[in-house]
């Protein structure tokens, strides 16, 4: 004879419903940013490691344009994430989560570097140089090269002289894939034209500059050939 | 107009293209730049820009990742709904409430009763001279400070324990009982010496602030003077200190010197201070200090010693600088601390 519990099937079916009410277990590769937000405010710890393991890297790499200081940004992360399970149910809808993340993480980052700045515990929080600091690489697999060594000098020189808005603006640009809408709501800009400005400028500057270094290369090379013929 | 290399990195349709194509975003583009050859060398080299754009990039290492976010779970009340449909932390806190509202109710009527049934009964006349001995103990993780009735100060430390008379009016001597450590300062009152009685010594002040460190289970007390002139006796010994110097009682000897003021004092205005101290002596200055209890697994180091000088710090804040230097993970549970030698 056949026997059922059918008490514990139901209570168990009643487990599963409720806690992982938008979604069955392991389905979140297909959710969208949205929806995986959505199941993460409404209290899904799965949401949550996901989220978490998909970002974390993204804005432990952000916080290190900032301070070479690990430890520090290890510390934000974690007060971070603890501060979103904790406002969860509170927090807005999005439909970027990286946007979503870089962008409260960036507030809470920069008030733990002011903090410690204004205690003067680290001089060294904000080497101006050292922010978002980028080159073009040299890498020579890239198929069709259009640039020369020489042209890459250049650039890599007048990338130098950019200043650290303008490179994380290209950082955010560039290296996170974000629009200019969403890096102007992270920059607190008030026009999205700001932010694409600014990467313009700086771009438009490289090549001002790479006009003139190669220029000046070029009379250099001819005056080398002059004087040695 | 046509676009020039920089003008097409920083569009945003380009951009996002070339960091992360789809066939959708192929098609258009592909299609664009066929028609186009003078654009599409542009765009070669708008492309080459992306590509080349080296930031620095370093990923989290894995076990960084698990340990923030084990603490994280670990250390964070979601406010979300439980199976059950009731939100989590309300509930919660109400029951804590409850709990702590019930707690204090019965340590009143705890304290109302003690003191009924230990009060000898007195006759009228005898009322004047009724002083009650008060016990306080604070628990590891605490401090406290009193005023005593004369209006002398005392802070105690974690893990200690204090008698006092309640009130010194009617009595010829200002006597308070300590095991632990506390720290004194003593109002002048030249009639009535202030005597603090520990497990193997008696210190006897006029006016003075000092320190005395007489925990029951170490074999060493201290007593060290930051103000005025203080007699230690211990059985037939006795010794007078002056500011700066310490005394140090073991095996009923009573030895003078001077001492580290962060080290016996720092306590008192938050610095947690170590010199030269074994791994074992730390962690149960931690467990005082922060109330909490250790779990060790792996070997601990014997021999290396250790120093260290916190102000107002948290624990992780310590075990974070400890854990580098005696090379162990460390895993905070609530006031249970995991210690992993590696």
């Amino acid at each position: 004879m056949k026997i059922s519990k059918p008490e514990v099937s139901n209570k168990k079916s009643f487990y599963l419903q409720t806690s992982n009410h938008h979604n069955k277990k392991g389905d979140y590769k297909n959710l969208s940013d949205q929806d995986l937000w959505n199941c993460f405010v409404s209290g899904d710890e799965g949401a949550f490691v996901l989220i978490y393991q998909n970002y974390v890297d993204t804005l432990f790499n952000y916080g290190l344009q900032y301070t070479k200081d690990e430890n520090l940004l290890k510390d934000t992360l974690q007060d971070f994430f603890i501060y979103l399970r904790e406002k969860s149910s509170r927090l807005s809808p999005t439909n970027s989560i990286k946007f979503y993340l870089l962008k409260s993480f960036k507030r809470r980052l920069l008030q733990n570097l002011n903090s410690l700045k204004k205690k003067n515990k680290m001089e060294e929080v904000f080497m101006n140089e050292e922010l978002f600091k980028f080159e073009l690489s040299y890498e020579t697999k890239l198929i069709d090269r259009q640039f020369t060594n020489h042209q890459l000098d250049a650039l890599n020189a007048a990338i130098k002289k950019l200043s650290a808005k303008e490179k994380e603006v290209i950082y955010l640009f560039f290296f996170e894939n974000l629009t200019y809408r969403e890096i102007s709501e992270i920059q607190g800009y008030l026009h999205i034209s700001s932010a694409r400005r600014l990467v313009y400028k700086a771009l438009d500057q490289l090549r001002l500059n790479l006009k003139m270094m190669l220029f000046l290369l070029f009379v250099f090379h001819e005056f080398n050939r002059l004087f040695k013929n | 107009m046509r676009k020039n290399f920089i003008e097409l990195s920083t569009d945003e349709a380009f951009k996002s293209w070339v960091l992360a194509p789809n066939e959708e975003k192929n098609v258009f583009w592909e299609k664009r730049l066929k028609n186009d050859p003078e654009l599409a060398s542009e765009a070669k080299k708008a492309k080459e820009i992306i590509l080349r754009l080296k930031f620095k990039q370093k990923p989290l290492d894995e076990e960084s990742k698990d340990k923030i976010l084990d603490f994280v779970i670990q250390n964070s009340n979601r406010s979300n709904q439980d199976d059950f449909g009731f939100p989590q932390r309300g509930w919660g806190n109400r029951k804590l409430f409850i709990l702590k509202l019930v707690a204090s109710v019965a340590l009143i009527l705890g304290c109302f009763y003690v003191y009924n049934t230990f009060q000898p009964k007195q006759k009228p006349s005898d009322i004047k001279k009724v002083s009650s001995l008060i016990e306080k103990k604070i628990p590891k993780g605490q401090k406290n400070t009193f005023t005593l009735s004369d209006g002398s100060k005392v802070k105690v430390n974690s893990y200690s324990k204090i008698k006092f008379e309640s009130s010194f009016l009617h009595t010829q001597e200002r006597k308070v009982y300590l095991e632990g450590e506390a720290f004194f300062e003593v109002v002048r009152n030249e009639a009535k010496p202030f005597k603090v009685i520990t497990k193997n010594a008696e210190i006897k002040v006029l006016g003075t602030s000092f320190d005395v460190r007489s925990y029951p289970d170490h074999n060493k007390e201290y007593i060290a003077v930051a103000t005025g002139k203080v007699e230690v006796t211990s059985g037939a010994e006795a010794v007078y200190l002056q500011p700066g110097e310490m005394a140090v009682l073991e095996n009923g000897k009573l030895t003078v010197s001077a001492y580290d003021l962060e080290e016996m004092l720092g306590w008192e205005s938050g610095i947690l201070f170590y010199k030269e101290a074994s791994f074992e002596k730390i962690l149960q200055k931690l467990e005082f200090w922060y109330g909490v209890e250790f779990e060790i697994s792996g070997t601990k180091p014997e021999l290396t010693r250790y120093s260290g000088n916190y102000k107002n710090q948290s624990l992780k804040t310590i075990l974070e600088g400890l854990s580098f230097a005696a090379g162990f993970d460390y895993k905070i549970q609530d006031k249970k601390v995991k210690i992993i030698f590696k």
